[in-house]
């Protein structure tokens, strides 16, 4: 008995939760694509709007408004840069490297705050009256929804790193980090077609 | 979002789910059902307020409609256009929209063998912030705001307030999409996905699409409104930003819905697994791939209607309807189905949805110069609004189909068939009349002896637009007076996991999902004697 006990067939083992896409990556997704329609709306009525007058053989920006390109350059570097953080804050996570992760969540937040300072600062420099014509009108309604976007993204971002400090997130569940990167991503892509629809191409 | 994320080691909560794992009881009473992060409260609490919002909103239509028909009788010309522009806000943002997230919420995690909702915090959060939005918007419009409103701040609230009210329903989208694809239970496959599930995929897909469009639109309004209203924010122009997204192909993203609700009535009451089931999900997926229509603004709205693609885009979305209702009619007659008001409520809400993709088709067909404008200064074709009433006649009617056939799931008890027969009688009728009417006025331009029957055609549509509402009202009564005791699957032929549960659903919804090994976990469950003699699936 005490042999045949021993070799019984052991018992199955319980087979591995199946591999199931992330909630929350799959929830902000959704919700960043939406926050880019948004945007990119506006940014396709400035190009139609933009595309008359220059057709109609007028020139886009009105006389005294000045949009210099240097200022959206760095401000595009300083989101990129944001976005190379960020990843290092997901791969640092991944890594159960929670030092890395808490310096790299901080970096992109310090990024973020730059943009938006350099984006205030822009609108300051630029002469651009709300109320005086469609152009400015434009102009601020892209670039102000896309503050808020960013704005969004920094909350988001900052959230995941409180998270994080909680212990929150690990090598084996890390999805608020990367949920929070996928967001900050679009949000940077986004900047990218603002950046050749009204700066480069003015 | 992230204060609903799963803690660790629960996100496979299908995978076993039970009543235990579901969240800790709510309050009782009142405030177990205002602070309810169920999703069965809160789909609930979306069809109930919907109706209600229905209602109101096709009084304000009808009202506009007919103000503006005949001359400005009953009400100055911007108190028709307050009327008519916010009743469309309300059917389609008040009613149409939020009907479909509550079903949506209710009935799509009981169908993919969830025990709730994605995000369930942020689905009630969503509930109050449409809510809100509606309500709110409802008041601006009543203290003259709303488009051509002569009180600026109302306007301006108004804007405000429809944002909110769209922001609501994408953030109920967000949670249903997200349910569908993370939560499935096991073995259930996207192509295995009920067809109600299926359609709200797409159609929640779509609408983060195209919502937030019209959303930066809103922006760009209420920028200029409380600036040099230098274009979108005058009268004219506030309503040119919105206007496509009540005309076609836009306005037939309400109607993914409605052939979800079809497609999951037509083969249980035929006790068949569907024929063509592939054909039939993709038929859905390309009606809803053909209804985004927030490209139609950039290049104008009356410009569009000349343009080739707005022609090839109106044609083609006749063909997936085609084909789908190719499918089911296969399905059916397979069978010698008993009748049944969710079965004759799916049949009329098909009908209403082929009648307005073929007179879209017509509308663009240029030389029949169907794009005559209303007698009201909102720029939107008789035509248009004839399309607008057959969707939303679709989904009153639709909800008629919805709320009878998975009443036990929502009321807990059977819907009362007299009020069923009648609701999808009015509503058939109802947008028959809307839609026909709004057609033979706007094909006066090209008919010239129908010129004198434009006002008799709108006075039709009025009382389309009356009976709709009556549809609606009726469908609120049925979930009201839904009685008797009810089994999980009320019509012992059920095909989909939702029958699996207890009637209503209790807290965690599934105590035991049964592996899902095709599109018809019950059928197989019940043996191949069961519902088709074995047919394979197809």
């Amino acid at each position: 008995m005490a042999t045949a006990t021993a070799t019984a067939t052991p018992a199955a083992i319980a087979p591995p939760p199946l591999q199931r896409p992330r909630m929350l990556l799959v929830g902000t997704a959704f919700a960043a694509v939406a926050s880019a329609m948004v945007v990119l709306t506006m940014v396709g009525v400035y190009l139609t709007e933009r595309a008359t007058v220059v057709s109609a053989g007028g020139t886009w920006l009105p006389d005294g408004v000045v949009l210099p390109l240097n200022q959206p350059n760095m401000m595009f570097a300083t989101l990129l840069l944001g976005s190379v953080a960020i990843q290092w804050a997901v791969s640092a996570v991944r890594n159960d490297d929670r030092v890395n992760s808490y310096l790299a969540l901080g970096l992109t937040m310090v990024f973020g705050f730059a943009y938006l300072n350099m984006l205030v600062y822009l609108w300051s420099q630029a002469g651009l009256d709300v109320d005086a014509n469609i152009q400015s009108l434009l102009i601020y309604g892209v670039t102000g929804t896309h503050f808020v976007m960013a704005l969004v993204a920094m909350l988001f971002v900052g959230l995941m790193a409180f998270r994080a400090l909680a212990g929150g997130y690990d090598a084996r569940q890390y999805d608020g980090i990367a949920a929070s990167a996928l967001f900050w991503h679009v949000m940077v892509a986004v900047y990218a077609v603002i950046w050749i629809a009204i700066y480069v191409t003015k | 979002m992230t204060i609903t994320e799963n803690p660790p080691g629960t996100e496979s909560a299908p995978s076993a789910p039970s009543p235990t794992s579901a969240p800790a009881s709510p309050s009782a009473g009142l405030a177990g059902v205002l602070g309810s992060g169920d999703h069965k409260v809160v789909g609930r609490l979306f069809i109930g307020a919907g109706i209600v919002l229905g209602l109101v909103s096709a009084l304000a239509f009808a009202l506009g409609l007919l103000g503006g028909a005949s001359g400005g009788g009953l009400f100055a010309t911007d108190v028709n256009l307050r009327l008519f522009t916010g009743g469309q806000f309300g059917l389609v943002f008040g009613f149409a929209l939020p009907v479909l997230v509550g079903f949506g919420l209710l009935v799509v995690p009981l169908q993919v063998g969830a025990a709730s909702v994605a995000f369930p915090r942020a689905a009630a959060m969503s509930l109050w912030v449409w809510l809100a939005g509606a309500v709110t918007l409802g008041v601006a419009i009543a203290i003259n705001g709303g488009i051509g409103g002569g009180n600026g701040r109302a306007v301006d609230l108004a804007m405000t307030a429809l944002v909110m009210t769209i922001a609501g329903l994408l953030l109920a989208s967000v949670c249903v999409a997200t349910t569908i694809l993370t939560l499935r239970a096991p073995g259930m496959t996207l192509d295995r996905v009920p067809l109600f599930s299926w359609s709200m995929l797409a159609a929640t897909g779509v609408w983060l699409l195209t919502w937030p469009v019209l959303v930066g639109y809103l922006v760009l309004v209420r920028v200029d409104l409380v600036n040099g209203q230098l274009a979108f924010g005058s009268v004219a122009g506030q309503w040119s930003a919105m206007a496509w997204a009540f005309m076609q192909p836009q306005v037939f993203v309400l109607a993914i819905g409605v052939l979800g609700v079809i497609g999951d009535v037509v083969p249980t009451i035929a006790g068949r697994r569907q024929v063509g089931r592939g054909v039939v999900l993709t038929a859905v997926g390309a009606f809803a791939a053909l209804a985004i229509g927030s490209w139609t603004p950039l290049t104008q709205v009356e410009g569009v209607w000349t343009s080739p693609l707005f022609v090839i885009v109106s044609f083609a979305l006749v063909l997936p309807v085609v084909v789908a209702a190719g499918g089911w009619g296969s399905t059916l007659a397979q069978a010698r189905p008993k009748p049944s008001v969710p079965l004759a409520a799916s049949t009329a809400a098909l009908v209403l949805v082929l009648l307005a993709v073929v007179i879209g088709a017509l509308f663009a067909i240029g030389p029949l110069d169907l794009q005559i404008l209303t007698a009201l200064e909102s720029g939107t074709p008789m035509v248009a609004v004839g399309i607008l009433g057959l969707v939303v006649a679709a989904v009153a009617v639709g909800t008629v189909a919805a709320a009878s056939w998975w009443s036990s799931k929502v009321a807990g008890g059977a819907f009362p068939t007299p009020l069923g027969n009648l609701g999808l009688l009015a509503g058939l009728g109802g947008g028959v009349l809307w839609g026909v009417g709004m057609l033979v006025a706007g094909a006066s331009v090209r008919f010239t002896a129908l010129e004198g029957a434009v006002d008799a055609m709108v006075v039709v549509s009025v009382v389309g637009v009356a009976l709709v509402a009556a549809s609606i009202a009726l469908t609120g009564l049925g979930l009201l007076g839904a009685r008797g005791s009810s089994d999980a699957d009320p019509w012992g032929s059920g095909q989909t996991l939702e029958w699996l549960t207890d009637s209503p659903p209790a807290r965690g919804n599934f105590a035991e999902v049964p592996p899902v090994l095709s599109a018809e976990p019950l059928v197989d469950a019940r043996g191949p004697e069961a519902g088709e003699s074995g047919e394979e699936e197809s």
